[in-house]
């Protein structure tokens, strides 16, 4: 004896349309609920509030000797702050960089004496080292110039760029344009 | 017979769940104050000031940060005169340090942030122990709901005799356990609100459910 | 839709377990709402699991962070507070809906043949979900907690000839610490899937027996309907209404489970005024106060716990129907159900000469309820008989004896 045999004996034919519809309503009404209720653990994975309080950082650079890069920390990742010399902006000025991602240095810099970059080499993320003519990552070999362009591969960008704004002449905040 | 099974049952669950096992170990020696305490903004700003210019000589609110008393209701540049020389992102610290605590009281003060849930009564329990300090006869001071106390009067409560001024008192302390309530829950708010919203729709989809089941088990035959 | 389906039923049995396991599985019709909390547990199991993985995301099992993590949930994590709060309610929902659910089994005779192993499985759910929530109440890491483990954890300590050995053994240190705190939280974290092995073991021999019913006789397939849709839409009724005394506490009185100590961070050097278990593990604390002895009030608690797995043995009755038709066995069940709520108010108490005394007057009750169970339930069966049964009782035994179905098929 299967249940739907005894079905037959045990069930009124159903009238469809005003059970389907309150049916239809209820799942509508539920999926919406599971829905909602599904966003707070979605969210709790998401930088916690302590985490984005960090996200902004005001950096004093009137420390910063001209031909010297500072690096520091800005959400979790290291930023190269770079206080470039007079010959450094007027060759990085004549020059847009190399074939792989060509930009104008003034595309790269709110005033021409700093530049600010995220410290992370477009390629698999390392933090590239500095040399006289600009960055050189240690991991696969990429070369980066003074403007932070990429001259050699294998990296596919020139150095990622970051919010930021001068607070005063001599203060940075980071995270903020 | 099923009747007085449901009613067992009840009395167990209502057993449950109107005696918290806390309430039964508390043994009550002095009852608390029972004025209301209220916790609106004012309140809450007024207690923040209390808290910061007394409380915090000697206790930290380590779990509070300067930039959280944003959300009863300070302006970013009120944070900022508040914080002085910290990042808003800092936690509010006591400028005395625990060997300082160690020498003046022989212990290291509690960290408020919390208290108004780690004691029974709450912020009840904070405003009655705030006020219960009575100058005895010999002239000493003694907390009557916690005699053994190691803080001092800090309002001068015990010899103020002014009326006013008693009143004024009384109204700082509600203000600081308001505070302190919020120190210690800051989600209070934000819960109930959308615990209404929860509870609605809890209520809109029982009901529909149970027209689904009234409607689904109506097509069996008796 | 329908080749993926044909695709898989051909190497896995998907379709018909759904048909015979899902939607037509036959169910007694007559089943109260007294039958729901299976369904609810398993949906509290979830429940309980999800909201754990979430808060293990932040969580750290430290003890020198425990605590700091715990309030950087409650204050920084995107609705951490309620995740949380959802994970410390649904502790006592889990054991509210386990302790109505065994209430249940015990009022009906469910345990009774062929439902044993039903019966014992159930047992030892319920020994790993204690066990689960008594290494959770360690990881806030608050006065309680440190102190109800170190309680506990002590009580191993009246292991005769290595009990010290064993306790140390167990905390990893030489008092409860750090080491206890990070292997409880591995152990918190694994318990939950031993406990969903168990309860599949628990479904299989559910649908193998079939549910039991208000008659408890079990009937014929005539009165019995298919799951789908009479029993999916009245248990989904009644989550409604869990869920709606659940997200009361949650959202309006969340700390009513905490107690204030466990605000407190654990401070090793000094043990709060009352150390006092969570409610549900209330009555058999009494219990174990209640024996003068260490080890003997080891032996009875765990006993207490252990003791309704004899229940199968010790219920020698016939007449079906659990205490419905069994007037003795129905009073019987009333002052054991009285008798444990007496208990958990003694286990609440602080422990003066008075309540101790009534701890050991309902702890005797306590035992001797199943002690005289096989000699009342034979003397009540007897005594019906001799009286004549009700013939709808009558009935139901003819009808047991004519199909036989009280043996599984």
């Amino acid at each position: 004896m299967t249940a739907s045999e005894s079905d037959n004996k045990t069930e009124i034919p159903e009238e469809p349309d005003r059970r389907q519809f309150i049916e239809k309503a209820t799942c509508a009404v539920a999926g919406v609920g599971i829905a909602a209720a599904a966003w707070p653990f979605v969210s709790s994975m998401n930088p916690s509030s302590d985490i984005l309080s960090k996200s902004t950082v005001e950096i004093n650079i009137g420390q910063i000797q001209t031909g010297e890069v500072k690096t520091v920390e800005w959400q979790s990742k290291p930023v190269f702050i770079f206080h470039r010399t007079a010959t450094q902006i007027s060759a990085m000025q004549t020059s847009m960089g190399s074939n792989i991602d060509p930009q104008p240095d003034e595309a790269r810099v709110l005033k021409s004496e700093w530049l600010v970059v995220i410290g992370l080499c477009t390629h698999l993320g390392c933090v590239p080292t500095k040399k006289p003519e600009g960055w050189f990552c240690p991991c696969h070999g990429s070369r980066y110039d003074n403007s932070g362009r990429v001259l050699r591969g294998p990296a596919p960008k020139n150095l990622y760029l970051l919010p930021y704004q001068f607070v005063s002449a001599d203060t940075l905040l980071l995270g903020k344009a | 017979m099923i009747k007085q099974f449901y009613c067992y049952l009840a009395l167990l669950l209502v057993c449950c769940f109107t005696m918290p096992p806390h309430s039964w170990a508390e043994s009550q020696e002095t009852s608390l104050r029972e004025e209301n305490i209220e916790h609106e903004q004012g309140n809450l700003q007024n207690g923040m000031r209390v808290t910061m210019n007394l409380c915090i000589l000697c206790h930290d609110l380590k779990y509070v940060k300067f930039r959280d008393l944003m959300t009863i209701g300070l302006t970013s540049g009120e944070v900022d005169k508040i914080r002085g020389e910290n990042r808003a992102s800092d936690p509010i610290l006591s400028k005395m340090n625990a060997e300082q605590m160690n020498a003046l009281f022989g212990m290291t003060t509690p960290d408020l942030s919390l208290m108004a849930k780690a004691r029974s009564g709450g912020a009840q329990y904070i405003y009655s122990l705030l006020l219960a300090y009575h100058e005895r006869r010999d002239g000493t001071i003694i907390n009557n709901l916690y005699p053994n106390i190691r803080m001092p009067d800090v309002f001068a409560y015990s010899i103020e005799n002014n009326e006013r001024m008693r009143a004024t008192i009384e109204q700082n302390a509600r203000d600081v356990a308001a505070f302190l309530a919020w120190t210690a829950d800051p989600k209070a708010e934000e819960r109930r609100t959308l615990g209404v919203y929860v509870m609605l729709y809890l209520f809109v989809l029982t009901f529909m459910l149970y027209l689904v089941k009234k409607k689904t088990w109506s097509r069996l035959k008796p | 839709m329908s080749k993926v389906i044909q695709w898989i039923d051909q190497r896995f049995p998907l379709s018909s377990f759904v048909k015979h396991d899902l939607v037509e599985y036959p169910t007694p019709r007559n089943l109260s709402y007294w039958w729901n909390f299976g369904f609810l547990a398993g949906f509290v199991l979830v429940l309980q699991i999800i909201t754990g993985i979430f808060l293990a995301m932040h969580y750290k099992p430290d003890a020198s962070l425990a605590f700091d993590s715990i309030d950087h949930i409650m204050r920084e994590v995107n609705y951490g507070w309620l995740i949380r709060y959802m994970h410390a309610v649904g502790a006592s929902a889990f054991f509210a809906v386990i302790y109505i659910h065994m209430a249940r089994t015990l009022y009906y005779g469910s345990y009774r043949a062929p439902r044993e192993l039903m019966w014992w499985t159930g047992q030892a759910l319920l020994l790993a979900l204690m066990a689960t929530a008594f290494m959770g109440y360690l990881l806030p890491w608050g006065q309680m907690s440190f102190w109800g483990a170190q309680v506990i954890t002590s009580l191993f300590g009246a292991t005769p000839f290595i009990g010290e050995e064993v306790v140390i053994w167990l905390r990893g240190d030489f008092a409860v610490g750090d080491a206890t705190l990070t292997r409880f939280f591995a152990l918190h974290y694994l318990f939950p899937f031993i406990i969903i092995g168990i309860v599949i073991i628990h479904l299989i021999a559910l649908h193998h027996v079939k549910s039991s019913n208000p008659s408890g006789i079990n009937l014929t397939a005539k009165n019995n309907i298919p799951f789908h849709p009479y029993f999916t839409t009245k248990d989904l009724f009644g989550l409604g209404v869990f869920l709606i005394i659940y997200c009361y506490f949650v959202f309006f009185n969340p700390e009513f489970f905490i107690m204030a100590e466990n605000n407190q961070p654990a401070n090793p050097l000094q043990t709060p005024p009352h150390i006092v278990p969570e409610w549900y593990f209330l009555p058999f604390y009494a219990i174990l106060r209640a024996v003068p002895d260490l080890l003997g009030g080891v032996i009875a608690m765990g006993l207490s716990v252990m003791i309704f797995a004899a229940m199968p043995f010790l219920d020698r009755s016939k007449i079906p129907g659990g205490a419905k038709y069994r007037p003795i066995y129905r009073a019987m069940f009333y002052v054991f159900i009285i008798d444990v709520i007496v208990l958990a108010y003694v286990g609440a108490q602080a422990p003066t000469d008075f309540w101790t005394l009534i701890g050991q007057i309902a702890t005797l009750v306590y035992f001797a309820t199943f002690m005289l169970l096989p000699f009342l339930s034979k003397y009540e069966e007897k005594r019906l008989r001799r009286q004549g049964l009700p013939p709808e009782v009558e009935e139901l035994i003819r009808c047991e004896e004519a199909c036989g179905c009280s043996k599984p098929k």
